[in-house]
């Protein structure tokens, strides 16, 4: 004897569509989280130890984030500041005139924020709420 | 069992593999000498938990660390084959024990590269890794 059980979603269409959509936004979304993760390192490479290195302003000023591929980048350099690889991985002694300043002043905290739960929970929350705002 | 310390471990490491001179948090400044240096740096959380507990209920233990290492030379190919030589030691070392602690894996986070000439026209090369052991 056999039995056969059937499992159908009354509202079947809708939730084909709702999918379709949750999975067209879904890139965009994680594309927000990245780029806000990389705001706040930036912003933690110049507000916690260890800091960018001040001595003209150039290489603080050229911190910014940037469309990088499909996802973003903290930048630091370019143009005619050609030294912030040197300044970042340098990290022999040295005297910095800005108070808490010091080498390693993204991976740090690059390292901090996504090696812990922090990120982890920026895309959950993210996520979560663009399940909820879908509708499904 | 304490808080190991790292930069030590890969110092003596290097040491005895033949990696010489070899000093702990940075080159010895001014002095001309060719040397290798290993400095740590911070980002890493320190202790993580893994695995399932024991019989005893506790976990095993891993300390993690970012450590540079640095190799200055006069001569910049003779630079390159030191930190190269350095990378080949560290890079993808799995259980390993150093001074009585295992070290579950070391891999390369940043490949060697020049970071700097030093007023006596030495260059130093540096690269960075990952190191995890258990604690």
């Amino acid at each position: 004897m056999a039995i056969r059980v059937r499992i159908w979603s009354t509202d079947l269409k809708v939730a084909v569509t709702k999918l379709d959509v949750f999975g067209k936004k879904l890139d965009g979304t994680v594309s927000e989280t990245c780029r806000k993760i990389c705001e706040q390192i930036l912003k933690d490479s110049d507000t916690i130890p260890p800091v960018v290195p001040v001595d003209t302003g150039a290489l603080q000023d050229s911190g910014r984030v940037e469309k990088d591929g499909r996802g973003w980048a903290v930048m630091y350099g370019g143009g005619s500041v050609d030294y912030a690889l040197q300044v970042h991985d340098d990290l022999r002694q040295r005297s910095y005139r800005r108070p808490g300043a010091g080498p390693k002043f993204v991976e740090a905290h690059y390292l901090r924020r996504t090696e812990g739960q922090e990120a982890y929970k920026e895309f959950t929350s993210d996520i979560e709420h663009l399940i909820q705002s879908t509708g499904l | 069992m304490a808080t190991p310390a790292i930069t030590e471990d890969i110092c003596d490491y290097m040491i005895n593999n033949s990696l010489t001179p070899t000093t702990i948090g940075g080159l010895v400044p001014n002095s001309g000498i060719n040397q290798y240096a290993v400095v740590e740096f911070p980002g890493l959380e320190n202790i993580k938990t893994h695995g399932t507990p024991s019989a005893n209920n506790t976990y095993t233990k891993l300390d993690q660390a970012m450590i540079q290492v640095q190799y200055r030379h006069t001569s910049a190919h003779t630079a390159l084959t030191g930190i190269l030589a350095g990378a080949d030691l560290l890079d993808g070392k799995g259980s390993i024990t150093i001074n009585t602690r295992v070290y579950s894996f070391i891999s390369m986070t940043a490949r060697p590269r020049i970071i700097g000439r030093e007023e006596n026209g030495s260059l130093v090369y540096a690269a960075d890794f990952r190191v995890s052991v258990i604690r």
